[in-house]
């Protein structure tokens, strides 16, 4: 399991940035708009501040061990049972994180571009992939985000240059202005655990190369990632306005559906699509990775392979069985997910301070 | 179920050449093996009663009340 560290700073910043808006991008500025307004971009302002901060301060206590796995020395500072629960339920969390992930995959994908295709082949067909990938191991993935940011960076980086004519609107001086405070606290709440998420990334600290500014570069990308999505955020408010904006189930992708190159080349849909699923599949797999990863060290097993594929399929169980149609499954993840969210990231954060309170050193323990 | 049965079969067959590739012992082989034993399980009670397996239940039932509380802070 233990590897030298090889993920540079740029992959890891690669990798910060997709995760911090592939999914939300797509999935999250609909309901945003629809519940905050004009209030949104504070929301996301405020929830990736919160977010990163808190998957920061458990990074920087995983970081004083850098060759251990925090998985696999946390027994010694909060007990050997409450650990096990902590792994378990944060494996948990990370495997059904995967699965809505996909199952948002399945629920967009199958009926724009893969009409009368059972969702459960086509869930199993990406999962496949995702196997295959974390398989190969998580610097391979790392590697694999760093390929795909040039792509996606470059992309969303020049996207507001075809929207230039929407900026020109006066509903910016609503912006500057909260309309609605117990909104924002609302929504803000609801994004810090999609930020939060990153706390995955104490789990894998060995695979980190030596002088790393790790915080450094963790909190330079997640506010790149936040730029990217308040400037969505943005154009997709100026262009539909914030009503009809409300009403669209992905509005970040028919945006895209106005991106033209001149006169000639119209319907770019399937070109963005395709960019936008490469930041997806990299989330996914990291999310899968480290949820396998975490599983396989608190069942103490020295390598995580064997099980790959049979908690694949227990996510595409997951995916398919965790609700009846789209608008169940955000009702859930409006209702009850971000609590839950919040409250297995913050167990990491458990680790520092029992081993303060204790008075226990990262570097004295075995 | 003759799909999840398939299915379970490759991956079991799959994890077999992954054990000899990696050398594994015992432990881990009956851990893996359990693994995807308790997999077959799940899928099986996804095929014939899935509204009892969503995990989503359970988690809104604990989470919802709490959410609903903090919110309202």
């Amino acid at each position: 399991m233990k590897q030298k560290g090889s993920v540079t700073g740029l992959q890891l910043g690669a990798m910060t940035f997709i995760f911090v808006f592939s999914t939300t991008l797509a999935f999250l500025i609909g309901p945003l708009v629809k519940t905050a307004s004009f209030d949104g971009w504070l929301c996301i302002l405020i929830g990736g501040v919160a977010g990163t901060a808190a998957a920061v301060l458990s990074l920087r206590f995983a970081l004083r061990r850098p060759d251990s796995n925090l998985g696999q020395y946390g027994s010694q500072i909060v007990g050997g049972p409450v650990h096990m629960c902590i792994m378990l339920l944060t494996a948990f969390f990370h495997l059904h994180l995967s699965a809505y992930i996909l199952r948002e995959f399945t629920d967009f994908f199958v009926p724009s571009f893969l009409r009368q295709t059972p969702p459960l082949a086509v869930a199993v067909l990406v999962m496949s992939a995702v196997v295959a990938l974390t398989q190969s191991g998580i610097s391979a993935l790392f590697r694999f985000a760093q390929g795909c940011f040039i792509f996606i960076g470059l992309f969303f980086l020049l996207k507001p240059l075809f929207f230039v004519s929407a900026l020109d609107s006066p509903m910016w001086h609503e912006f500057a202005r909260v309309h609605d405070w117990r909104a924002l606290w609302a929504q803000s709440f609801s994004i810090i655990p999609w930020y939060g998420e990153l706390t995955m990334l104490a789990f894998i600290v060995p695979h980190f190369a030596a002088k790393l500014k790790t915080s450094k570069v963790i909190w330079i990308s997640s506010m790149l990632g936040t730029y990217i999505l308040i400037v969505e955020f943005f154009l997709i408010v100026l262009f539909f306005g914030p009503k009809l904006a409300g009403t669209l189930i992905y509005p970040a992708l028919e945006l895209t559906g106005f991106v033209h190159f001149g006169d000639f080349l119209y319907n770019l849909d399937a070109l963005i699509v395709s960019i936008w699923f490469m930041g997806f599949f990299v989330k996914l797999c990291a999310v899968f990775a480290v949820g396998t990863l975490i599983f396989s060290e608190a069942m103490s097993m020295p390598y995580y392979q064997p099980i790959t594929a049979p908690l694949a399929a227990i996510v595409v169980a997951f995916s398919l069985v965790m609700s009846r149609n789209p608008e169940d499954l955000a009702s859930f993840f409006s209702s009850s997910w971000p609590t839950f969210a919040l409250t297995v990231e913050c167990l990491t954060l458990l680790y520092p301070l029992v081993a303060w309170a204790r008075g226990i050193k990262a570097s004295s323990l075995s | 179920m003759l799909i999840l049965i398939a299915s379970f079969a490759v991956i079991g067959y799959y994890q077999a050449a992954l054990h000899r590739r990696l050398k594994t012992g015992r432990r881990e082989k009956v851990l893996a093996y359990g693994v995807t034993g308790l997999a077959f399980v799940y899928g099986t009670l996804c095929h014939y009663s899935p509204m009892w397996v969503n995990p989503n239940n359970a988690i809104r039932l604990v989470f919802s009340p709490l959410q609903s509380w903090l919110l309202q802070i």
